[in-house]
């Protein structure tokens, strides 16, 4: 396989892989033309692994967990455009169906997780690893991923506790 | 728990469609890859004479800014005649905080011309990306890789030696780098390797480069001269030739004009996507197979519904009555990891008549 035909067949999956794992779509491009970009150059190496594809997402998480270049202050803007447009969205679209309101209400929320226990839920949940695989990807213990993910669970629900008292002064 | 793994999984799926545009992405990465190519040569060069320079002195010692905290150097090069005197360095395999701040703590102490010469360096001694992570999780540092280099390659510079010798891949590429020293030592530029991967009729330029460099090593001649082809490259075939047969044989194998635009990035093509047509026609008529695959549907006078692409197996899939979950089992199943790629391998196996292993 040549490196423009895994682009090809690849690019969309890790693109989507790669905004689900940031949350913002800025930062999913940006950190996925870097990979790419060093994949390319690397073909003929990462084409020999098992699994090139598994090897690019591998390189798209640690290159998201170590991504320092203005990420904070893009992160806090990107958080707030996003909280303006669903509140936006609430306003026009009160109608849809209430999963759809949920998953951006709890996407929000995820904006606000520290880098690895988002990755450790978006690896579990979204990627359907499990802990020890995901341990394996991040270099860590599994008891550290669960300890993440418990600690990002306890985080959302705690989040999720302020919100209707948000809602209710939005709605008054 | 289970009702937060749903929940989860709603919130995930639900947003991929703000993923970035592919087509951006894709002409960024060859962008990317060229400044990094031609950073490696860089590499090659530079780190070669500095190391060099240090080897036939017989004594590297350490510059004068590898201590911060010393008086810093106004250029990029360095003075390894009459090096400042310095602390003997920390060894590396048991790296301390404490035993070398100005080198393990501080993030850049370094100008851009110093901190790209020891990522020079760093390159040049075989190491890589990968090694670099490994070398961040040893002494402990994060964020951006290329400080790690820098500090990996201040530590060559100085003399030391790195933790581990350059990983397989490292010197697996130290053939390559030479065939591609010879390429661009020779003058030849990226545009005379699409020139020449075009003679040759090869799809990927840097094998061209490579291919290049080995016969230049030999001591043979390339059928172009360096620095011969325009910086734009011209389009592989001239628009006079663009046949009807090559058209209506891309047309008829379900390619579009949206293909076309990434055929023509791809193969770095400009100007008429009817030649960019042409050509992957052309190339269908001899028997090969394009890079990409349909995305889109050929159109039909009726403007009936899609009949192929990946969205139209999509609605297949889930027209079927699966679901996400069993897109999950499919590809644990298939060993995809991607589920959308699932589910349209999927669809298209039931739009082919085809039955999947598991029922909705």
């Amino acid at each position: 396989m040549t490196f423009e035909q895994f682009i090809a067949t690849r690019l969309p999956g890790l693109l989507r892989h790669a905004v689900v794992l940031t949350g913002d779509r800025e930062l999913a491009q940006d950190v996925v033309q870097e990979v790419l970009a060093r994949t390319q150059v690397k073909w003929r190496q990462i084409a020999k692994a098992d699994s090139p594809d598994a090897y690019v997402r591998r390189m798209i998480v640690n290159e998201y967990l170590s991504w320092r270049r203005s990420w904070a202050v893009r992160n806090v803007r990107a958080v707030g455009e996003r909280l303006d447009a669903i509140g936006d969205a609430r306003a026009t679209e009160r109608d849809h169906a209430q999963t759809v309101v949920d998953a951006d209400a709890l996407w929000t929320r995820l904006a606000t997780l520290p880098r690895k226990q988002r990755a450790v839920l978006v690896l579990r949940y979204y990627e359907q690893l499990d802990d020890v695989a995901i341990a394996d990807l991040l270099d860590c213990a599994p008891a550290t991923v669960r300890s993440n993910a418990s600690k990002a669970l306890k985080n959302l629900r705690l989040t999720s506790e302020q919100q209707p008292r948000v809602h209710e002064k939005e709605l008054t | 728990m289970n009702q937060d793994a749903d929940q989860l999984r709603e919130a995930f799926v639900a947003h991929e469609y703000l993923a970035p545009d592919a087509a951006d992405v894709i002409v960024a990465v060859h962008e990317k890859a060229r400044r990094y190519r031609r950073r490696r040569r860089a590499a090659q060069s530079a780190g070669g004479a500095v190391l060099g320079a240090g080897l036939v002195a017989g004594t590297v010692a350490a510059p004068g800014w590898l201590n911060a905290t010393s008086t810093r150097h106004g250029g990029g090069s360095l003075s390894l005649a009459a090096p400042a005197p310095q602390p003997t360095p920390t060894p590396l395999a048991s790296p301390s905080p404490s035993a070398s701040p100005a080198v393990m703590a501080s993030p850049s102490p370094l100008t851009s011309a110093q901190q790209d010469q020891a990522i020079s360096v760093y390159f040049a001694a075989g190491y890589d990306y990968n090694d670099a992570l490994a070398l961040a999780q040893l002494w402990h540092m994060s964020g951006d890789p290329s400080t790690i280099k820098a500090a990996a390659g201040r530590r060559l510079l100085a003399g030391q030696t790195l933790p581990f010798k350059p990983s397989a891949a490292g010197v697996a590429t130290a053939a390559e780098d030479a065939d591609l020293t010879a390429f661009f030592g020779a003058g030849y530029t990226y545009e005379d390797a699409v020139g020449l991967a075009q003679l040759w009729k090869i799809s990927d330029p840097y094998q061209a480069k490579i291919d290049a460099g080995k016969k230049l090593l030999a001591g043979e001649t390339l059928p172009i001269a360096a620095g011969s082809q325009p910086t734009t490259p011209p389009s592989p075939i001239p628009t006079e030739s663009v046949s009807a047969t090559d058209l209506d044989a891309y047309f008829a194998a379900g390619y579009g004009y949206d293909e076309a635009l990434q055929l023509a990035q791809l193969w770095h093509m400009t100007g008429d996507p009817a030649t960019v047509k042409a050509e992957a026609g052309r190339r269908l008529l001899a028997g090969e197979k394009l890079p990409i695959a349909p995305i889109s549907p050929s159109p039909t006078p009726t403007g009936s519904a899609p009949v192929n692409g990946p969205d139209a197996a999509v609605a297949a899939y889930f027209g079927a009555g699966y679901t996400y979950d069993d897109a999950v089992t499919l590809g644990k199943m298939w060993n995809i990891a991607d589920t959308y790629q699932v589910k349209a391998d999927a669809g298209q196996k039931l739009l082919a008549g085809q039955t999947l292993p598991i029922k909705p």
